[in-house]
């Protein structure tokens, strides 16, 4: 009986994949075909865009704005519409899979090697070598937006990541803003003369690799680095001097919990109890974005003391930043590539990105005189980015090496040797992997 | 004799008719079902497992083709799949048998004749009116050690000493996202069981309580029998959804701290929208359902009783 | 005399444990309403309070005038109604098949079938729908989430339905056959009067999940003018920020009308307490 049940639905399945199948071969070119027209009869093309949620109500007044005035002024259409970044990663996933990708996306730095290793990205390098605002984007910015040689992306917002603290808690509890890990290790009896935990880590979320990215940086680290063939490995198992290098980062997040230095609860926090903590005042001093000036109107109080400062480095170390540069996505099965990088050309030029990104714009000729945007820039000379390789299990990795530590009660050895396994397992399974 | 054979003769062909006719009755009853499930969901299932077997990898594009067992052989020899079978079976039992308890306990009270039922009905459904995503983000924000709402009452009450992490420690994550589930899930086997109660017989209930009846043998002897049929179909549909739950968890806990809350659902989420593995993904995807048929094969049975015993 | 005694305390546990259960219910609901009538430097403070100095209903005019919910609400009420009504008529059908003629070979056929519809994790499922929708040429219109909701619904509320009518005697059905009348003039006059409750409980199943469905709602629509509250609701929490005050709002303002809707649907549940006590 059960075995004629599965037959019957296996033969049912079939059947409908086949309908489906033949149905679609017909209908792709009618869809194509009446997008056009619709097109055609206002006189331009319509370009469909996603974008991400603007970060406040403001920013969303501007950027409509903008987008108005270059209807006008192209006599392109844009179809705009805005989703939160995990809408727009399963929307992209599964548009791809139908080929019916739209023409322009508000992308995050972490998909560009995904995106690319997928095969579904313009390659959009001709196109930068007739656009003459290229020129006003850094090197840094221009190689974040570069993978195998081929620039895959138009940024459209560029921030850093700086050390950012309550300067009358500092007073209160006697110390200057510490600028080594010795400083802030030291800072054991804050808790007690201030009322609040001194630092703060962020252990998981999208927020936890792009911090440990750092640490290891002011070490010289890379979480894996390209080999000779091109593809990548993490080194620090063939090296130990990487390797010591590596247990320290993970000692200075064992340090931090274990010296009373950062709340003991933070080993679950994300992005959002950080942010909230450092902008209530429930934590002295955090290292994070210059978005936290929205803050400023909702916590206005709070926010008034904040000092923006270099993120304490190791003495044997150096200075370093994660800079964040967001790219505007074109996909290689888009409709109007042409039209589409025009607009991305619009927002990533000067009038655009001094209305709506002008503190964290990633052209050189863009700045504001406000702290958050002077301090932080500042700054963009010691960032780094993360290496153009798919992330998903990579920064998973991150995630669950800081746990090992915070949570299982491993030794930082035992979590180095672990992470850089497992980045090599995470490359490997996406084909990434340098064996050499 | 002839008589009697033409008789048996007619009676036949009339249960023969019947049974042609009611077939064809079933058949039209069921075919608008069949056809929406043949239209949506027979694709999807035939690529879920026709992937199990496959190499299907978004990125890495070097292995195709037909797979064999390797796609379920990375499942298992994954590191946490062991501690997601054991969380997936922890939060499924807890979850389904603390919905039923609440809700039919919820159920008896609001059956019940007295004033102000109506307001006390809506309150108790509102839970289950609040988007899972929604519901998620509040809980998360009040149960928060720092800044939520309820740590602050618990202290400021004397209730505990020092704020509790429900979401970020280890040994309270899995019984609060229960918890918070269970707040969710039960208003639908309340209202589920309200309707089902109200077609009890009264005289039957009279009777009893005439009889001298307590109120507990009262409601183990006639009610819950009665809610028997309800009871399974519940239970039976929610021990699937409960075990292929995804988005609670992800929007309170994202399986952390440290895969404490992870289960299957996010394991394979994690396959195929992390990973890109959509062949390992697939194969878990196989394995559970596997299981679940199995379960089916019992379900189904102690309902063709139920259905037997009323017909 | 003790038999009144325990008749109030009984009353008295009863209200007890009612007061607790709302508590319990409402709760997080109230802390909604309180956070969205917050203004923006109240609402996520060090110390929180259920009180509220300023109150301000500038959350909600945010939510409802600028960005646009009477859209998704009414795109919400569409979809959810539409999947409703076509779930229920398909799950009566079925149900009923399922119910009478559990022994035929197609019924058990198709009651496994439903089952396996239900183990597909959504996530695998997003990609395949998808391109069905596409195939149908139905993106971007309610008619693809109209069409996946009720799918989703269909073997619950067949179950449900079934499991009804199951407590329904044969009786009631053949007495109408002797009268002549045909199969479905029996299920519309005999058997779906004695079932509103069901109906109704079954039915709410299919309107909530609709509603408050989230993933399909982004998948399948990319255009505001299609799309439903719940994927609306999301936009609040940002890449780096979360807008509690609009969040709080939105979710208010998407429970508010399902409530409306609970609340006159009560009094089916009331009629249906005399039109059960029919059978018997």
């Amino acid at each position: 009986m059960r075995k004629k049940a599965v037959a019957i639905l296996l033969s049912l399945a079939m059947a409908a994949s086949l309908v489906a199948c033949s149905a679609s071969s017909g209908g792709n070119k009618a869809s194509t075909e009446s997008k056009e027209e619709e097109g055609q009869t206002k006189g331009g093309t319509t370009i469909e865009v996603w974008s991400s949620s603007p970060t406040s109500e403001e920013q969303g007044e501007v950027i409509k704005k903008q987008i108005a005035k270059y209807e006008e002024e192209s006599g392109n259409e844009v179809n705009y519409t805005e989703f939160s970044y995990d809408m727009l990663h399963d929307k992209v996933l599964s548009s791809a899979a139908g080929k019916n990708t739209p023409d322009l996306v508000w992308g995050l730095p972490e998909w560009v090697g995904e995106f690319y290793n997928m095969g579904i990205l313009e390659d959009l390098t001709e196109r930068y070598e007739s656009w003459e605002d290229a020129s006003s984007l850094s090197d840094a910015v221009k190689k974040a937006m570069t993978i195998d040689g081929k620039l895959v992306g138009v940024p459209y917002e560029m921030t850093v990541r700086a050390y950012l603290c309550h300067e009358n808690m500092l007073k209160k509890a006697g110390v200057k803003a510490p600028t080594t890990w010795d400083d802030v290790l030291a800072m054991t009896d804050f808790k007690e003369k201030a009322g609040v935990y001194p630092y703060g880590i962020a252990a998981v979320g999208a927020r936890a690799p792009q911090e440990l990215l750092v640490y290891l940086a002011q070490y010289e680290l890379e979480i894996c680095s390209a080999q000779d063939d091109g593809k990548y490995k993490n080194t620090w198992k063939d090296n130990s001097e990487e390797l010591e290098k590596a247990e320290k980062v993970f000692q200075f997040y064992k340090d931090c919990i274990d010296k009373g230095v950062t709340d003991p609860n933070s080993r679950a926090w994300g992005y959002e109890e950080t942010d909230e903590n450092f902008s209530t005042g429930l934590c002295a001093t955090y290292v994070c974005g210059n978005w936290l000036q929205e803050k400023e109107t909702t916590n206005p109080d709070e926010m008034e003391d904040v000092l923006i400062e270099p993120i304490p480095a190791p003495i044997d170390g150096q200075e370093a930043t994660y800079m964040e540069c967001k790219p505007l996505f074109i996909f290689n099965t888009s409709k109007n590539k042409e039209e589409a990088f025009d607009l991305a050309a619009a927002v990533c030029g000067k009038e655009w990105q001094e209305d709506v990104y002008a503190s964290r714009s990633p052209r050189s000729d863009v700045q504001t005189d406000s702290k958050w945007s002077k301090d932080f820039s500042a700054l963009a000379d010691t960032g780094v980015t993360f290496p153009p390789v798919t992330l998903g299990g990579i920064s998973q990795a991150m995630i669950d090496s800081i746990a090992m530590v915070l949570q299982e009660g491993k030794t930082p050895k035992e979590a180095a040797e672990w992470l850089s396994d497992a980045v090599n397992k995470s490359l490997d399974d996406s084909g990434e992997f340098s064996a050499s | 004799m002839e008589r009697d054979g033409r008789k048996m003769a007619a009676k036949q062909k009339r249960v023969l008719d019947r049974r042609k006719r009611d077939r064809k009755t079933a058949f039209i009853m069921l075919l608008p079902a069949l056809i929406f499930l043949a239209l949506l969901i027979a694709y999807p299932l035939g690529k879920v497992v026709h992937d199990a077997f496959s190499y299907v990898h978004l990125i890495n594009h070097s292995l195709r083709g037909f797979a064999g067992l390797d796609n379920f052989k990375t499942i298992i020899e994954d590191e946490h799949f062991i501690n997601d079978t054991k969380n997936t079976l922890v939060w499924t039992i807890f979850s389904v048998t603390g919905e039923y308890i609440v809700g039919m306990l919820g159920a008896v009270l609001l059956n019940q004749e007295f004033r102000g039922r109506a307001i006390f009905r809506a309150f108790v459904f509102i839970p289950w009116l609040v988007p899972i995503i929604v519901a998620g983000m509040t809980w998360d924000w009040m149960l928060n050690p720092d800044f939520g709402i309820i740590n602050y009452l618990l202290v400021n009450l004397h209730i505990v000493k020092e704020p509790i992490n429900f979401m970020g420690d280890v040994r309270y994550a899995m019984p609060t996202v229960i918890f918070v589930n269970i707040w969710r899930s039960f208003p639908y086997y309340m209202i589920s069981f309200l309707a089902a109660m109200q077609s009890i017989p009264k005289d039957l209930l009279e009777a009893a309580s005439i009889d001298g009846s307590g109120m507990f043998t009262r409601f183990f002897k006639i009610v819950l029998p009665q809610l028997k049929s309800v009871s399974l179909v519940i239970l039976f549909i929610h021990v699937i959804w409960t075990s292929i739950n995804f988005d609670f968890i992800w929007v309170m806990t994202e399986g952390g701290p440290n895969y404490a809350t992870e289960t299957l659902p996010i394991m394979i989420y994690r396959y195929s929208m992390k990973k890109f593995n959509v062949g390992a993904a697939s194969a878990l995807s196989t394995m559970m359902f596997v299981t679940m048929t199995i379960l089916f094969v019992f379900y189904y049975r102690k309902r063709a009783q139920i259905s037997n015993e009323n017909n | 005399m003790s038999q009144k005694k325990t008749k109030t305390i009984c009353k008295i546990v009863t209200y007890i444990l009612l007061i607790i259960y709302s508590v319990f219910c409402v709760f997080p609901f109230l802390w909604m309403l309180i956070s969205a009538l917050k203004p923006k430097n109240e609402i996520r403070t060090a110390i929180p309070s259920l009180l509220i100095h300023n109150p301000t209903i500038e959350n909600f005019k945010r939510v409802l005038i600028d960005s646009g919910f009477i859209n998704y609400i009414k795109n919400s009420f569409v979809v959810s109604i539409s999947a409703t009504l076509l779930s229920m008529v398909i799950a009566i059908m079925a149900g009923y098949a399922l119910s009478r003629y559990y022994k035929q070979k197609l019924v058990k056929t198709s009651n496994f079938m439903m089952m396996l519809s239900q183990m597909i994790p959504g996530v695998l499922l997003l990609v395949p729908l998808y391109i069905i929708m596409q195939r149908l040429h139905i993106l971007e219109t309610h008619l693809s989430l109209i069409l996946a909701y009720t799918t989703f619904v269909i073997p619950l509320c067949t179950f449900m339905m079934s499991s009804f009518f199951d407590t329904i005697p044969y009786a009631l059905e053949e007495a109408a056959e002797i009268d002549g009348s045909s199969r479905f003039a029996t299920i519309v006059h005999v058997i779906l009067p004695v079932s509103i409750p069901s109906l109704v409980s079954t039915g709410l199943y299919a309107f909530i999940n609709a509603w408050n469905e989230f993933m399909f709602g982004y998948v399948l629509i990319s255009s505001d003018r299609y799309r439903t509250l719940t994927p609306a609701i999301m936009l609040f929490k940002g890449a780096n920020t979360v807008d509690w005050g609009g969040l709080m709002a939105a979710s208010v303002i998407s429970v508010l009308p399902v409530t409306v809707v609970f609340l006159f649907l009560q009094k089916y549940f009331l009629a249906g307490l005399m039109s059960g006590s029919v059978k018997g």
